[in-house]
């Protein structure tokens, strides 16, 4: 609202297209769900601590899957956790997306080879929009793919009818 | 008053002379330790004589002395001698933990060579000589492991599997739930704290199960091993001797699938229940997929 205060001197119009009203809404608001799988966590409980807060951009968590449109994925996911963080996935409403933050989300990272037990990417189970690397990122590359997501949410046409 | 108080003076000079200078230093009066201590001095370069032991013919007339009676350095003493005749047991049934503490450090001390024996101030009672010959077995043993080790063969030698060495013991499994209540409730031992319990493929068709055990009573340690089959991986549960194995048995029984008969609460701890095979034994094979997801080995255009 900033930009617009003591901006007008009468009643006055904006003129948008719906689409984008919502997409910047939805974009500055990204509710994720507060939930880690391994060490990531660590990183991103650092990233929505006062010094870096990623609440200035509109990430808040949520202790709900209901509550949340994003899932950040942070840490190692198990076999055992795989099953887990898909059924939670598929308690989130819609419109939701998926962060994979670091490489054992991403890929298995140091486990990809021997670890019997560890999922190879959480790709596996679930759609990923971002992929964040580092083992673990540090918050600053956190930020940068809540960034990306940000950018991805607004170029969303959720309205429009997907072409088969 | 004045008597008392040279006897009092006289008395520390003489433990100060015996290399006793602390129960000098604890004297909480001032001028009384200041004195004794200038009288230490005086003897000691010449100019005084030593005064002689106050009470000391009195004490001799109390015999036959019981333990109870004695004074905290002659119970020391006692217990030493009593255990350097071989019977620890009545070293360990003292109650002082300070004393106890003391004595057998300083039978320690005497069997390495670094004190000297003290005298007995219950004299040599029979019923010691009487005992002697049948703990001859644990005299003269330095390392405390070979005491344990004696007093577990004398209890269940035919247990013991070969193997055995320098400072732990291989059990057979059939009779382990037995010999684990002893190695707990046993006085000399009193195994009260089982620090880690540990699985161990070793190949060629054997498992191990690891027990480290410690005792707070009497500080010592034991390392307990038990060799089982692949084809039979059966070993009595300890679960309800010692309440910690509940977890520590259902690692080892998710990593290497050995089974402790008579666990209450016999499941995998860390792999999801619905798990084939067992992950730490050296011919374990990957299962294709879990519940629909592939377990990929390496990803497809990846290397």
């Amino acid at each position: 609202m900033g930009l617009l205060t003591n901006k007008f001197s009468e009643d006055n119009v904006i003129v948008a297209k719906l689409e984008k009203l919502l997409n910047w809404s939805r974009s500055t608001s990204p509710w994720f769900f507060q939930f880690g799988t391994a060490c990531c966590a660590i990183e991103m409980m650092a990233a929505a601590a006062p010094r870096h807060d990623i609440k200035r951009i509109g990430f808040i968590p949520r202790s709900s899957p209901r509550q949340a449109d994003v899932m950040i994925v942070a840490g190692t996911v198990t076999m055992k956790m795989a099953i887990r963080v898909k059924k939670l996935y598929e308690q989130m409403a819609d419109p939701k997306y998926v962060v994979a933050m670091g490489s054992c989300a991403t890929s298995g990272g140091p486990y990809w080879q021997h670890g019997y037990h560890v999922l190879k990417g959480v790709d596996i189970v679930i759609p990923v929009d971002v992929y964040v690397p580092g083992c673990p990122p540090r918050p600053e590359s956190l930020i940068e793919g809540l960034l990306k997501l940000e950018e991805q949410i607004l170029e969303d046409r959720p309205l429009t009818r997907k072409m088969a | 008053m004045t008597q008392d108080k040279e006897k009092l003076i006289a008395e520390l000079v003489n433990k100060g002379l015996d290399g006793d200078m602390d129960s000098v230093n604890a004297c909480e009066d001032r001028i009384i330790r200041g004195k004794a201590k200038a009288m230490i001095a005086k003897v000691n370069k010449g100019t005084a004589e030593r005064p002689p032991v106050p009470g000391a013919e009195s004490d001799s007339k109390l015999k036959p002395k019981t333990f109870e009676s004695l004074s905290k350095e002659e119970m020391i003493a006692a217990l030493v001698n009593k255990g350097l005749d071989g019977d620890m047991d009545f070293v360990n049934a003292c109650n002082d933990r300070i004393i106890r503490g003391k004595a057998k450090a300083m039978i320690a001390k005497i069997k390495k060579g670094t004190a000297e024996r003290p005298e007995n101030p219950l004299g040599l009672s029979t019923e010691l000589i009487d005992d002697k010959e049948e703990n001859d077995v644990v005299e003269n043993i330095e390392d405390p492991f070979e005491i344990i080790k004696k007093i577990i063969t004398r209890e269940f030698s035919k247990d013991i599997d070969e193997g055995s060495e320098a400072h732990y013991i291989y059990f057979k499994p059939d009779n382990w739930l037995e010999i684990a209540k002893w190695l707990k409730s046993e006085p000399s031992l009193l195994f009260n704290s089982l620090q880690c319990q540990m699985g161990i493929d070793m190949g060629e068709d054997t498992l191990e199960s690891r027990y480290n055990f410690h005792s707070m009573e009497h500080n010592h340690y034991l390392e307990v091993r038990i060799r089982v089959s692949r084809s039979n991986p059966k070993i009595p549960s300890v679960e309800q001797v010692w309440r910690i194995a509940d977890w520590f048995e259902r690692e080892t029984y998710d990593m290497l699938g050995i089974e402790y008969t008579g666990h209450r609460d016999l499941r995998r701890i860390l792999l999801p229940d619905d798990w084939e095979g067992w992950p730490l034994r050296k011919d374990y094979q990957e299962q294709e997929t879990y519940h629909g997801i592939v377990v990929p080995k390496i990803k497809e255009g990846w290397d």
